[in-house]
């Protein structure tokens, strides 16, 4: 997705988080696909190979794990 | 007018078309009014949504690097618990297997309904080679458990001749297997 350099790139639109808490699928695939970002950072790993040479891989069942939990949370969020 | 829709009409009214077109008010880094306002209405509830968002996008970052730190510490805890196959302690192993039995490794002795499966080739040998009712009263009494009584109904003789052919048997199989002969 498209970054500016302001911080209001940052955040998402009012409107996309009220109608992702209300559940619509469009707008928490808006919120899933502005955290992806960070869920794949946070969802790296560095494992080791037999000559000790750092490799770093995005861990698919962490990042899906995460996706999940983020689908759940929103839906609990309090918008008053 | 779905989510989609809304986030992208909102994202593209956000973007400034030119570098003349930056307008004033800022908050928080801010350099643009919420959609539809010209500036100079009452912010009040504009900053309310601008609280929300703010909040929604704290609270998606804790949710997920809470989540993370519980996935990597139920990782790191399967790993100190998980072993490879190849490296466990032979006890450990010798539970998981499983022996065959093959019929040529025991020799079966049948007696009335139940089989008796005797793998010591030694004691084998050496009840093959006692008499026919002795050893089938050793058998019953050792392996399946009964009474000199059951024996003796089960082979239609009194007590007390099962109680003798019995001590008689054992002494000859102690005799057969090498074992001093003892009263």
């Amino acid at each position: 997705m498209l970054k500016s350099a302001s911080t209001r790139a940052a955040l998402l639109p009012y409107p996309v988080i009220a109608a992702a808490v209300r559940g619509e699928p469009d707008a928490v695939n808006a919120v899933v696909r502005h955290y992806s970002g960070y869920i794949a950072a946070l969802s790296t790993r560095t494992s080791y190979d037999v000559h000790g040479c750092p490799h770093s891989y995005v861990d698919e069942e962490l990042r899906r794990r995460l996706e999940t939990k983020l689908i759940i949370a929103i839906l609990d969020f309090n918008l008053n | 007018m779905s989510g989609k829709e809304i986030f992208l009409k909102l994202f593209q009214e956000n973007q400034p078309k030119e570098a003349s077109s930056r307008r004033v008010v800022g908050e928080r880094g801010r350099n643009d009014l919420p959609p539809g306002k010209k500036g100079g209405e009452t912010m009040t509830p504009d900053r309310h949504y601008e609280h929300k968002q703010h909040t929604f996008d704290s609270f998606c970052k804790k949710v997920l690097k809470c989540e993370a730190y519980n996935g990597y510490r139920e990782i790191s805890r399967r790993k100190s618990r998980e072993v490879a196959f190849g490296e466990l302690p032979e006890g450990t192993m010798e539970q998981l297997a499983s022996y065959d039995r093959y019929p040529w490794e025991y020799t079966s002795f049948p007696i009335g309904g139940d089989v008796i499966l005797i793998e010591n080739d030694r004691l084998a040998e050496a009840l093959n080679a006692l008499p026919q009712d002795g050893r089938d009263i050793l058998l019953m009494y050792f392996f399946l458990d009964m009474a000199d009584r059951e024996i003796a109904e089960r082979m239609h003789m009194a007590r007390r001749t099962v109680n003798a052919r019995r001590q008689k048997a054992y002494r000859l199989l102690k005799e057969l297997m090498g074992g001093d002969v003892d009263a």
